[in-house]
């Protein structure tokens, strides 16, 4: 379990900001937390896999792709903003990711 | 900067045709334009009218076949006339054609031919059946032979793209059973593909014979550049086992990530898909090694050309 921090938070943000520029090829200004990554972006789940493996070794996480599969149906995601909130939860509670529904 | 030695990738057939590819690869539309004048005369007459960004025939199966093959052709005639060639190549399903023309076992013409034939073979044995094909990502292939057992009477794993990222064929009940229950286990994304016929399953063995006696009367050659196999990753050397892997293409489940494996252990050190799309570059994200992979319109983007001089000969 990682204690999020405001540093993590920031960190993370960025992270995701940056990689939507680079795999969208947009520029990073005009991505803002409401961006819709479907419509927005023409973004996809190859992307959204591969943010999940950035993160697994980035932050060393215990959690199997499905459980955060099966949390995303629960809480599907659009915009940049709840694709962060959705990472900051997976690297605080990983494979307990789940329970936090409870 | 890419390295050589350099693999041709192609593509299966397409579903959309992602971006006119004018714009940015001059000259390309000329070996287009070539390709759909021969495709006309050989094959189809309707093909000259094709328009990219049209994007004609994707409602018709085989036209959208024969067009995928005819721009995978141009694309690797397009990258030989700017003295980028392979050491080996590679075809995703279908793409198998477009391999054994780059190689130089086929002539253009009998790829057409060819894959017209397995069209109509395939479609004498699914007549009068539904059946589809899907894909789910973010299950192991544990995970998914453990919601296959249940009741999965025709579904088979048909192809992998990555250790996450599976294909599957069958009956289209049963597909899409098969992808509701994926939903449930925890996958990312699932997907039912716009075909009606079950790809690289035992469902179209018996396209063996017919299929098979009609590949004997064309002239296949040995490959000049090794062909991977994506069926055991054996490398295609000769004209025999290249008409083999043809046949069971139709009916026998690949492993596309496997042959990129085995791509990248013999030496492969740049992977170029040759097709519109870059389909298999982003599956490629989740092959482990230090290999690279470009679609032909990264290539030739103005903004990182010049980060590929190593590729040009010229």
């Amino acid at each position: 379990m990682v204690k999020i921090t405001e540093n993590i938070r920031a960190e993370v943000t960025g992270i995701i900001y940056n990689f939507f520029a680079d795999e969208c090829e947009v520029d990073l200004p005009t991505i803002n937390d409401n961006t819709n990554i479907i419509k927005d972006l023409d973004g996809d789940s190859l992307m959204f896999l591969e943010l999940i493996e950035i993160f697994k070794k980035k932050y060393n996480l215990d959690i199997e792709l499905k459980t955060i599969g099966k949390y995303a149906v629960k809480h599907p995601v659009q915009t940049i903003g709840e694709l962060i909130e959705m990472q900051m939860r997976i690297i605080e509670f990983e494979n307990k990711l789940l329970e936090t529904d409870k | 900067m890419p390295e050589k030695p350099i693999a041709f990738i192609f593509p299966a057939f397409v579903t959309e045709y992602p971006e006119d590819p004018s714009s940015n690869l001059p000259g390309f539309v000329s070996y287009c334009n070539f390709f759909l004048q021969k495709a006309a005369t050989a094959i189809d007459p309707e093909l000259i009218d094709f328009n990219y960004n049209a994007k004609n025939f994707l409602g018709d199966e085989l036209r959208t076949q024969l067009m995928t093959y005819l721009l995978c052709c141009s694309y690797s005639e397009f990258l030989k006339e700017n003295n980028i060639v392979p050491s080996m190549c590679a075809g995703y399903s279908m793409g198998i054609y477009a391999a054994a023309y780059q190689a130089g076992s086929i002539s253009f013409e009998d790829g057409l031919f060819l894959i017209r034939n397995a069209f109509m073979e395939i479609s004498k044995f699914t007549a009068g059946k539904k059946y589809g094909m899907g894909t789910v990502l973010g299950l192991s292939r544990e995970d998914i032979i453990q919601i296959m057992d249940e009741d999965s009477e025709t579904i088979e794993i048909v192809n992998q793209n990555s250790p996450y990222s599976f294909i599957f064929s069958g009956s289209l009940e049963e597909i899409k059973k098969i992808l509701d229950k994926a939903r449930n286990e925890g996958a990312l994304n699932i997907r039912l593909l716009n075909v009606t016929i079950p790809y690289h399953s035992k469902l179209l063995e018996a396209t063996k014979e017919p299929f098979g006696a009609f590949i004997e009367s064309l002239s296949f050659k040995d490959p000049e550049i090794p062909i991977v196999s994506l069926i055991d990753q054996s490398v295609l050397k000769d004209s025999s086992a290249l008409e083999k892997e043809i046949v069971r293409n139709l009916y026998t489940n690949l492993n596309w990530y496997y042959t990129q494996l085995q791509l990248q252990s013999s030496g492969v050190r740049s992977f170029i898909e040759c097709g519109p799309g870059k389909t298999l570059v982003k599956n490629a994200k989740f092959v482990e090694g230090e290999s690279r992979f470009y679609s032909v319109s990264s290539l030739f983007d103005s903004n990182i050309t010049s980060s590929h001089q190593g590729l040009f000969e010229k």
